[in-house]
């Protein structure tokens, strides 16, 4: 995967967030990461509400938790995906929740993918390598400046 | 509630039966009486009159007799046609006349069929003692003198047994030609001298009424027909008496039992208004319910993957730490006390840990399922059960080619249902026929179905290790396993039990423990004809 690359993890929870990451280690994925705690961080990072915010016209992956206070999952990939700025980065939501109703939003959505994070740990760690390679494989777009 | 009457009305009934038959009694005596009075008054009028009109017939001859022949008598004597001392009854007595005229009369009445009537010209002092009155008579002769405004007597009596009707009217009164024959004897004619020796007949007083004519005619035609009428009216009041009766009673009947159903309405109504409120209430708990355990379910999941997957990274590092020290130079004793906690503390704790956890996560996923299970929208179709049947015998294709198992599929009546909670429902009864298989024998499974009542009951029975009695209720239990051995999270049999209450159906076991064990599910049955 391009190195420059940012991964961006909006998870509420602290040990979830730490088994991502100590996951995308084991696969060998050394791009950065910056972890949001709420949908709220994320979006202030995107929009450069925040210091630091996003860097136009770096290329970033967001791995999104539905779950979350203050500004939850769905709603922040509906923001992402109507914004025509944000609208070409991928987002993979990760969430506990297999509810097809929920599932079926999220596509709707328009996230690229979905998935349920398997209390099964060793399907965890392949989901999440499967992930790794997912970013190696795809060229992510740059995203459009402003 | 007891149809026709009620306890405690049976007495009032008998009463009413008892006043009713009094009221219909009497009314019909009275209508008897009433109808028997007038019909016979009616009748008996028709009777009189033709016996009336006979009598003025007769009276008309013997008016004629006085009136014409002895006038015209006296003339031709007068005129010396005739002799002075002729007489001769035949020719001049108008009673003679009429008496022989009736005889005739009567032979003509039953030439034609008639009964003959009966005649009397009945005198005190009669000239022929046939005519003598007898003491009704008398007493008749004295009325009509002292009352000359009656111009008939009328009356029924009795001869020998039969009733009569009998009509006597006054004979003339004594005129002056009468005299000749009826005054003195000694001036009457020498022939009716000589034939009527006697005084009888003679010395009447001048406009004295002398003698009744009267007619005496028998009833029993006339009674016939009163009896008829009578009888038809009789018969026609009592009809209407019973109809009457019996309108009131159907009536009454009617009423009562309207009253007693407007009352049961009210009671149905009302217990329809209480089951609504209860069924609002248990919707709301329900709600309720499901709500927290989606919540629940949910919010445990979270802290469960951190436990899971941190343990899991424990392992993983504790073992990287064994390779480290095994690797290293460690001191014996220190590696003697490092072995147990390396080789046994540590990973046994590791283990019961995992394993706990993974056992939460199903308990977890389970509870999710269910709660899934309440939430989720029916579609009620018909349903085709041999092709629903057909597809989840296929899902299980591998299992049962694995374990060599004979599956019988009988040809299945449709039902009514959701497609996808019935095809649940057999995945899980024809998952646990194959799972609870007897280690001993091979295993048969059929699969069958027929219509009772308004149910579709399907059976899927096997002869596997079987469910003594005692547990059978408990199988369907949450989370309950019979067999702790066998892989699965006791939830198979509650997940069927819910989505039958859900669809209006039935599930109930038949068993003998390490035999075969029946399972039969109940479901409306389709309402469309089946080909």
């Amino acid at each position: 995967m391009n190195s420059e690359v940012v991964i961006l993890i909006a998870e509420d929870d602290e040990g979830h967030a730490m088994l991502i990451r100590k996951n995308l280690v084991r696969a060998k994925i050394a791009n950065p990461i910056i972890h949001f705690k709420d949908g709220q961080e994320v979006l202030d990072f995107l929009y450069q509400r925040s210091k630091p915010g996003r860097v136009p016209g770096a290329a970033y992956m967001l791995l999104l938790d539905i779950r979350m206070p203050r500004v939850d999952g769905v709603e922040v990939l509906r923001q992402i995906k109507q914004d025509p700025n944000l609208s070409k980065m991928p987002v993979t939501m990760l969430t506990t929740t297999d509810d097809p109703k929920e599932v079926a939003n999220c596509h709707e959505l328009g996230c690229n993918n979905y998935i349920t994070k398997p209390i099964e740990y060793d399907k965890f760690v392949k989901t999440v390598e499967q992930l790794g390679l997912f970013f190696s494989v795809v060229t992510v777009p740059h995203l459009n400046g402003g | 509630m007891a149809t026709g009457v009620r306890p405690g009305e049976t007495g009032s009934l008998k009463i009413q039966v008892i006043r009713s038959v009094v009221i219909c009694c009497l009314v019909m005596l009275a209508v008897g009486s009433v109808g028997y009075y007038f019909s016979q008054a009616y009748v008996l009028k028709q009777a009189e009159k033709n016996i009336t009109n006979l009598l003025l017939s007769h009276k008309g001859i013997h008016h004629y007799v006085q009136n014409t022949m002895l006038p015209a008598y006296k003339k031709y004597q007068d005129a010396g046609e005739i002799p002075s001392t002729f007489y001769a009854p035949e020719l001049l007595s108008s009673s003679y006349i009429v008496r022989v005229q009736h005889i005739f009369y009567n032979e003509e009445r039953q030439a034609a069929g008639l009964p003959p009537l009966y005649y009397k010209l009945a005198a005190n002092n009669p000239r022929n003692p046939v005519n003598k009155a007898d003491d009704l008579e008398k007493k008749l002769i004295e009325m009509f003198n002292e009352h000359r405004e009656m111009k008939s007597y009328r009356d029924i009596i009795e001869v020998n047994g039969k009733k009569n009707l009998y009509i006597a009217i006054p004979f003339l009164e004594n005129q002056a030609r009468c005299m000749r024959c009826h005054g003195k004897r000694e001036d009457a004619p020498k022939e009716l001298q000589a034939r009527y020796p006697g005084q009888g007949g003679f010395n009447e007083k001048l406009g004295e009424i002398r003698a009744i004519t009267s007619i005496r005619s028998p009833l029993d035609r006339e009674y016939t027909d009163i009896a008829i009428i009578v009888a038809v009216v009789f018969t026609g009041v009592l009809t209407l008496g019973i109809f009457f009766f019996f309108n009131g009673q159907l009536r009454s009947m009617v009423k009562q039992r309207t009253v007693a159903l407007e009352e049961e309405i009210e009671v149905r109504i009302q217990a329809e208004e209480a089951l609504k409120q209860v069924n609002n209430e248990l919707t709301a708990k329900n709600k309720d319910l499901e709500q927290i355990l989606y919540v629940a379910s949910h919010d445990l999941r979270s802290p469960l993957v951190n436990v899971q997957g941190f343990s899991k990274e424990l392992s993983r590092d504790f073992g990287d730490l064994c390779a480290t020290l095994n690797g290293e130079a460690v001191p014996p004793a220190l590696r003697d006390q490092l072995t147990p906690l390396l080789e046994e503390e540590i990973p046994q704790s590791l283990n019961f840990i995992l394993n706990s956890v993974t056992k939460m996560d199903q308990l977890l996923s389970g509870l999710l399922r269910i709660s899934r299970l309440g939430r989720a929208a029916l579609t009620i179709t018909d349903i085709d059960m041999n092709a629903l049947m057909s597809q989840v015998v296929a899902d299980h294709e591998y299992l049962l080619q694995e374990h060599n198992i004979a599956l019988d599929l009988l040809p299945l009546p449709q039902c009514r249902g959701d497609q996808v909670q019935i095809d649940q429902i057999f995945t899980n009864l024809l998952g646990n026929a194959i799972k609870f298989r007897h280690p001993d024998r091979p295993c048969r499974i059929k699969i069958s179905g027929e219509v009772t009542g308004d149910s579709a009951v399907y059976c899927v029975e096997d002869n596997g290790i079987g469910i003594a009695p005692e547990h059978q209720d408990k199988v369907f239990e949450i989370f309950h396993k019979l067999s702790p051995e066998i892989e699965g999270q006791g939830l198979g049999l509650n997940i069927v039990r819910k989505i039958l209450d859900r669809l209006g159906g039935r599930v109930w076991i038949e068993s003998a423990a390490g035999q075969y064990s029946r399972f039969f599910v109940a479901l409306p049955r389709t309402k469309t004809r089946q080909s």
